[in-house]
């Protein structure tokens, strides 16, 4: 995104009190970020264009909550459009399991596209997933990117969704343990 | 905070928790402070994430669709004026009564000063307004030729932030605030004819000054803070 966090935070408190044109111009500023995220996460435009939707309609009756919550504003956007997708995917049980992307291009993508993210953040993580044991990465990397369930990951990699649920212990640890040393 | 909690923190961020677990981090996020801090942590460090994702433009219909469940519709939202316009014209109103006796004497000196050598000679009905700041110096002399219909708008000491635009508006009493053009430097000039604002009146106007993204608010309306405004008086 293009808008600065300063920018973000006065449009989000602008909606907050009600001011359309305010969140107008926040959905022009963060909408096009927001939709490739979505779209990473339900793979179909119509799927991703009701999640959209949904997250934008929650953003205008929300946004009131966001200093409550505190946070950047791009990452609580982020996690309002992710959590709707991800929900919007699982009401879906036709929808298909199978991934087309690999969890290490998505740490090697982040090498490229730092745009609205702080460059120290970005290379942080980076180096942090890059130490972990390469299957607990791919399930933290698919979950967050692609929505993946316990159940989506223990079929992809054949272990029991216990097993899964382990690995994604682990990794979140072990990276926990990595940025606070980064930090 | 136990080692599950922590866990569910995380798996709450990434979704990968059942509805049942959801629910229950949902609830710890709005009652357990260090349980929230440990989210707000996640979101903010797995963010990077969604920056090796590259940008979709949505297809344009969908603002219209998320327009028309906001409560009214997009039609009703352009005949009343947004909480920003609202807020507008109450600041407006404020400075009014706070400035309404310099004005005049302002607008005098704005005349004679800025508008009265190339005038001299004529003696149509004419009106000024000065933009100011409660604080600040007169900084955009607005004025209205009645005979010819021109409204000429001159910057004398206003200057755009870097990257922002000065955009100009005409508040008709009672209507939505127009937006007349930009600006942004000293010695910027806008010349519009009246013919060509719907309803235009002197009585009762007012000219406001809104900080604004480069190039003018991108939706038709005021998006940024008032910087300057003043209302129309009869100059001579």
């Amino acid at each position: 995104m293009t808008s600065t966090t300063a920018e973000l935070e006065t449009l989000l408190a602008a909606t907050a009190a009600g001011d359309r044109a305010a969140f107008r111009s926040l959905y022009g500023a963060t909408s096009a970020k927001l939709y490739a995220i979505v779209l990473r996460i339900c793979r179909e435009p119509g799927l991703a264009q009701d999640a959209l939707q949904e997250t934008y309609l929650k953003v205008w009756t929300r946004a009131e909550r966001f200093r409550a919550e505190e946070g950047n504003p791009n990452s609580w956007l982020a996690a309002i459009a992710r959590n709707t997708a991800i929900d919007a995917v699982r009401r879906r049980t036709d929808v298909a399991l199978g991934m087309d992307e690999e969890g290490r291009s998505v740490i090697e993508g982040m090498a490229m596209a730092t745009e609205g993210a702080d460059i120290a953040d970005v290379h942080a993580l980076r180096h942090c997933l890059s130490g972990l044991d390469e299957r607990q990465r791919d399930c933290v990397v698919l979950a967050y990117c692609w929505g993946s369930s316990r159940e989506e990951l223990a079929e992809r990699f054949d272990r029991p969704v216990g097993t899964i649920k382990t690995w994604l212990h682990r990794g979140l640890a072990s990276l926990k343990a990595c940025l606070g040393a980064a930090a | 905070m136990t080692d599950e909690q922590r866990a569910l923190a995380g798996e709450f961020v990434l979704g990968t928790l059942g509805s049942a677990e959801r629910e229950e981090a949902e609830r710890l996020f709005r009652s357990n402070p260090d349980f929230a801090a440990e989210v707000r942590m996640w979101r903010r460090r797995l963010d990077p994430l969604n920056a090796g994702v590259a940008p979709v433009t949505p297809p344009p219909e969908l603002w219209a669709r998320i327009e028309a469940r906001m409560g009214g519709t997009a039609s009703a939202s352009a005949a009343a004026p947004s909480g920003n316009v609202v807020e507008l014209r109450r600041k407006v109103g404020i400075w009014r009564t706070a400035t309404i006796a310099v004005t005049a004497l302002a607008a005098a000196l704005a005349f004679t000063l800025f508008l009265g050598p190339q005038l001299r000679g004529t003696t149509p009905e004419q009106y000024v307004a000065v933009l100011d700041s409660p604080e600040g110096p007169t900084s955009i002399v607005v004025e209205v030729n009645a005979a010819t219909g021109v409204v000429t708008a001159y910057s004398v000491a206003a200057i755009a932030p870097p990257d922002r635009s000065l955009e100009l508006w005409y508040i008709g009493d009672g209507q939505a605030p127009l937006a007349l053009g930009l600006l942004d430097a000293v010695g910027a000039r806008i010349e519009i004819a009246t013919a060509n604002i719907p309803n235009f009146s002197p009585s009762g106007a007012i000219f406001a000054v809104t900080d604004e993204p480069r190039g003018g608010s991108p939706t038709g309306d005021p998006t940024g803070p008032v910087v300057l405004a003043g209302g129309l008086v009869r100059a001579m």
